[in-house]
């Protein structure tokens, strides 16, 4: 049976729906699947409705957003920029987009404000969108591209970690590791209602955008004379992406390589226009990251591993296997 | 670097003549101290003229129940130079802290004593005994021993956990489980997986019916996430009671652990 794109759709919710109700039903304090239904309807004892509704439901939905914002921002910042390799991760927009979390988190300028965080990693996103494009735009090759983006994102990354190593409080200093790995553990519902939204907000931008960056395929100038306006995709996928990114980073730190495994996993099958790749990376980006987050917590480990050290430990490898074919292919 | 290395030596040299001079009798008058939980101990237990050096650390108000009167003491920096140019004729640290330095300073002839932190309600009178005989200051020593009261004072409170920043709990070797204990509450981390200490999953945390979370903070900060864990909205829907209690009151095993158990009982008894 030859597999259409109606056929991985489909398969992709199932997948999503299964892991989900894993998501849901895993934990270390075990609780039967009918209870879980119950304390997730909100009938059920105490205990089961404040375990479902108040710490696994807002680390599924975050999961799920944070993910479905970084594979659609991941194809569609491939599509933009014409290069294989730019994820939020590796061209450094997450890395800036902690560092406006850091910033507002840490030297107290959002303190009541909750929407400061949220609002500075999305400030930070956006920085670092615009850094790309600028240079983008500038006539940087595609490694030269990614060689910027590296060093934005180290220095962003450094940045972090210095303001966390000089602000006045000890446990700050332990928390680089957050920022830089990611993690989804006991965030509450007041962290999901921050996130969420906008980043769903940034994948329906990028949705609407993608139809456009089909024709970007063809180069800039085909584009143009095919009537796509360029000046607003830019600023619609550099908005989307930044909104998909940003505050997810805010609140559950920097979860690399999803952005980049995903459309490059996807392309083989759905083919490489971006109007099909987008929406399909929010998906595929969706079911990753909720699968690293499950293998995050049933390794039996003392502490959790964080997040991004699962994402990477699959995606390293998947981007060795990358350059590896993009020597071959001459790009 | 070659004259450094003799006006090292020149002035470990003064300082041990300082020491052997002073004989053992009389108590030492130049005291340092390398950690925090010590520079407690000397603040409780020295006479101010004996204290030559604190750490910056014991004027923080977050971190130090003395901080206003560190303020007005002495502090220095833990490196051997600067400690070495204090001349002091006794140092005190924890085994933990500043291992290096600690090391230098003893290979230069410097006196100093180590003070484990104690684990235990008798290991805290223990330690306060040793810091009175080494200022000589027994008396003192023990007048803040006999403010510790026994064990078997408090009527049972029910059960509690004891939650540090992040969700950590202490585990039954600590002051934090000797605290609980004497105002009254049963420690839930006991026969968990947490009984020695450990980081408990909010889940955990939800589902072990306690009656009390003791919520052990640095009083007025919570710009990290660590300490935001215990601001989590489950805990606050739980139906466990909520106790906060200053951190510096117990975490270091000072006098401060009667005023911490008092203040714990007073809290546990208001309606």
């Amino acid at each position: 049976m030859r597999l259409t794109r109606r056929h991985l759709v489909g398969g992709l919710l199932i997948v999503l729906l299964l892991l989900a109700l894993t998501s849901l039903g895993l934990g270390p304090v075990p609780i039967s699947p009918a209870r879980a239904l119950a304390g997730l309807w909100g009938t059920g004892d105490r205990e089961a409705v404040l375990i479902l509704r108040e710490v696994r439901l807002p680390r599924l939905l975050l999961a799920l957003a944070i993910g479905a914002g970084l594979g659609a921002a991941g194809a569609a910042l491939q599509a933009l920029l014409r290069n294989p390799l730019a994820d939020p991760g590796l061209t450094g927009v997450s890395a800036t987009a902690a560092l406006g979390a850091v910033l507002v988190f840490y030297l107290g300028a959002g303190s009541g404000y909750a929407l400061a965080l949220p609002l500075g990693g999305l400030a930070g996103a956006l920085l670092g969108t615009l850094c790309l494009l600028g240079l983008a735009h500038r006539g940087a090759s595609s490694f030269s591209l990614i060689l910027a983006g590296v060093a934005l994102g180290s220095l962003a990354s450094a940045a972090s970690s210095l303001v966390l190593s000089l602000v006045d409080n000890p446990y700050a200093a332990f928390e680089i590791v957050f920022w830089l790995m990611g993690s989804l553990a006991d965030r509450s519902l007041t962290h999901a209602a921050l996130a969420v939204p906008f980043t769903l907000a940034g994948v329906a931008l990028l949705w609407r955008a993608a139809p456009a960056l089909d024709t970007l395929a063809l180069g800039e100038d085909i584009a143009a004379s095919l009537g796509t306006d360029l000046p607003r995709l830019r600023t619609l996928v550099v908005a989307g992406a930044a909104l998909a990114v940003g505050p997810g980073v805010a609140v559950a730190g920097l979860i690399g390589f999803v952005g980049l495994l995903v459309p490059h996993a996807l392309r083989p099958v759905v083919g490489h226009r971006p109007s099909v790749l987008v929406p399909l990376s929010a998906l595929g980006g969706a079911a990753v990251t909720l699968l690293a987050d499950l293998v995050c917590r049933l390794l039996p480990a003392g502490g959790e591993p964080k997040l991004g050290v699962i994402t990477a430990l699959v995606g390293a490898p998947f981007l060795l296997v990358l350059l590896w074919r993009v020597r071959d292919s001459g790009l | 670097m070659n004259g450094l290395r003799r006006l090292l030596a020149a002035l470990a040299l003064a300082s041990v003549a300082t020491v052997c001079a002073a004989g053992v009798e009389s108590p030492p008058q130049r005291v340092v101290s390398l950690n925090l939980c010590t520079d407690l101990l000397l603040l409780e237990i020295a006479a101010p003229t004996q204290i030559a050096g604190l750490t910056a650390l014991a004027r923080d108000p977050v971190l130090s129940p003395y901080a206003a009167a560190a303020a007005r003491l002495p502090v220095t920096h833990v490196q051997a130079e600067a400690l070495l140019a204090l001349a002091p004729d006794l140092i005190v640290a924890t085994p933990q802290a500043a291992v290096s330095t600690v090391a230098l300073l003893r290979q230069l002839g410097l006196r100093v004593e180590l003070l484990p932190p104690p684990t235990t309600v008798d290991e805290l009178r223990q330690t306060l005994r040793r810091a009175g005989e080494l200022l000589g200051q027994t008396p003192r020593a023990e007048a803040l021993i006999a403010s510790i009261d026994p064990i078997s004072q408090a009527p049972p409170a029910g059960s509690a956990w004891l939650l540090q920043a992040g969700g950590h709990t202490p585990g039954a070797a600590s002051l934090g489980h000797a605290l609980l204990l004497q105002a009254g509450l049963r420690d839930l981390a006991q026969h968990t997986p947490y009984a020695s200490g450990g980081f408990v999953p909010l889940e955990r945390l939800l589902s072990a019916r306690a009656d009390v979370l003791v919520l052990s903070t640095s009083a007025g900060r919570a710009n990290s996430l660590a300490e935001q864990f215990l601001a989590h909205p489950a805990l606050a829907r739980t139906s466990a009671r909520h106790v906060p209690l200053d951190e510096s009151l117990w975490a270091c095993g000072s006098a401060q652990f009667a005023q911490g158990v008092s203040r714990l009982r007073a809290a546990l008894s208001a309606p």
